[in-house]
């Protein structure tokens, strides 16, 4: 197991013969490539830039879900805003109110390049404050959904794999896949869950690196990379951000 | 890492960005035309049942 940053990676594909020629590409490192205000949007262009035209980026259907639910929630909450724009001369002053606040602090958190998805609770509250409220003979959340979130949520998942290479590894009962050396297991995930407490999603993806034949991961999730670390699995290497390397680098020393 | 790689073109983050960009473009146009078409409601038409009991659910 090896552990290197971004900046080292062009000289590390150059001297190393992968095979398969690819990379597992983790859930972070997807949406950082999608999401402008991704802390790791610079990197992600940097990465994509030395890798799209070399090798694949290998996912499994864990960072589909993880990456389109990241996007379901970044564009309802930038949806949210858009809707302010154009509905607010029609909407209750209590709902402008709501929706004004939150176009706020919304563009605080992105102009601060901080995380500006959509928490559950907020979903809840707005829900709530737009069902009852009727724009012509549909309801304010219905409008926000079918003509803001839908055109921009549908697509997301083509346009990525279309420009980055993507290729999803499926795996079946009956299929044998050339780029699995073993066939996943849900006691290996739930072990993968115990030792390291992460998310069972996240355990999946760390179980599929494992299982695969694919030797590099890219990852800009620091617990991803430390699970994917302490698993040390020979042959395996995983990059990440300089920051996060660092931190990695005074973990490990 | 460079802020400036944001201005450069030929890479394939920097093609999302642009294809982002115009279709969120795209979609406020639609959402725009649909909401003209709209009639402008009665100031007593733009809630259905308005409850002052929901009222300290919506804080956020």
């Amino acid at each position: 197991m090896s552990l290197g940053e971004f900046s080292e990676l062009e000289k590390f594909i150059n001297k190393t013969s992968l095979e398969p020629k690819g990379f597992f590409a983790d859930t972070s490192i997807l949406f950082a490539a999608t999401y402008p205000s991704d802390l790791y949007n610079e990197d992600a262009e940097d990465v994509f830039k030395i890798l799209k035209s070399k090798l694949s980026a290998y996912t499994n259907v864990n960072v589909k879900y993880e990456f389109l639910e990241s996007h379901r929630r970044v564009l309802l909450a930038d949806s949210l805003c858009d809707f302010y724009d154009i509905y607010s001369d029609r909407l209750p002053a209590m709902v402008n109110e709501k929706l004004k606040s939150h176009k706020t602090t919304h563009k605080k958190k992105v102009d601060a390049d901080r995380p500006s998805k959509l928490e559950v609770e907020q979903q809840k509250n707005f829900i709530k404050l737009l069902r009852p409220t009727l724009l012509g003979e549909r309801d304010a959340w219905d409008v926000l959904c079918k003509d803001f979130l839908l055109p921009q949520l549908e697509p997301v998942w083509d346009d990525a794999c279309k420009k980055l290479g993507i290729v999803e590894i499926k795996v079946r009962e009956t299929d044998e896949s050339p780029l699995l050396k073993a066939k996943p297991d849900w006691a290996d995930v739930v072990q993968i869950m115990g030792r390291y407490g992460i998310a069972s999603a996240d355990a999946m993806i760390v179980n599929m690196f494992n299982c695969s034949k694919i030797n590099l991961l890219i990852t800009a999730d620091l617990e991803m990379a430390r699970s994917v670390i302490r698993e040390n699995c020979a042959d395996k290497c995983v990059f990440v951000p300089e920051s996060i390397f660092e931190q990695l680098q005074a973990e490990n020393n | 890492m460079s802020k400036n790689t944001k201005n450069q073109s030929a890479n394939p983050v920097q093609e999302l960005r642009e294809i982002y960009k115009k279709r969120r473009e795209d979609t406020l146009k639609k959402a725009r035309e649909k909401a003209k078409k709209l009639p402008q409601p009665k100031k007593d038409e733009r809630v259905a049942k308005p409850s002052r009991s929901n009222r300290q659910d919506l804080e956020m």
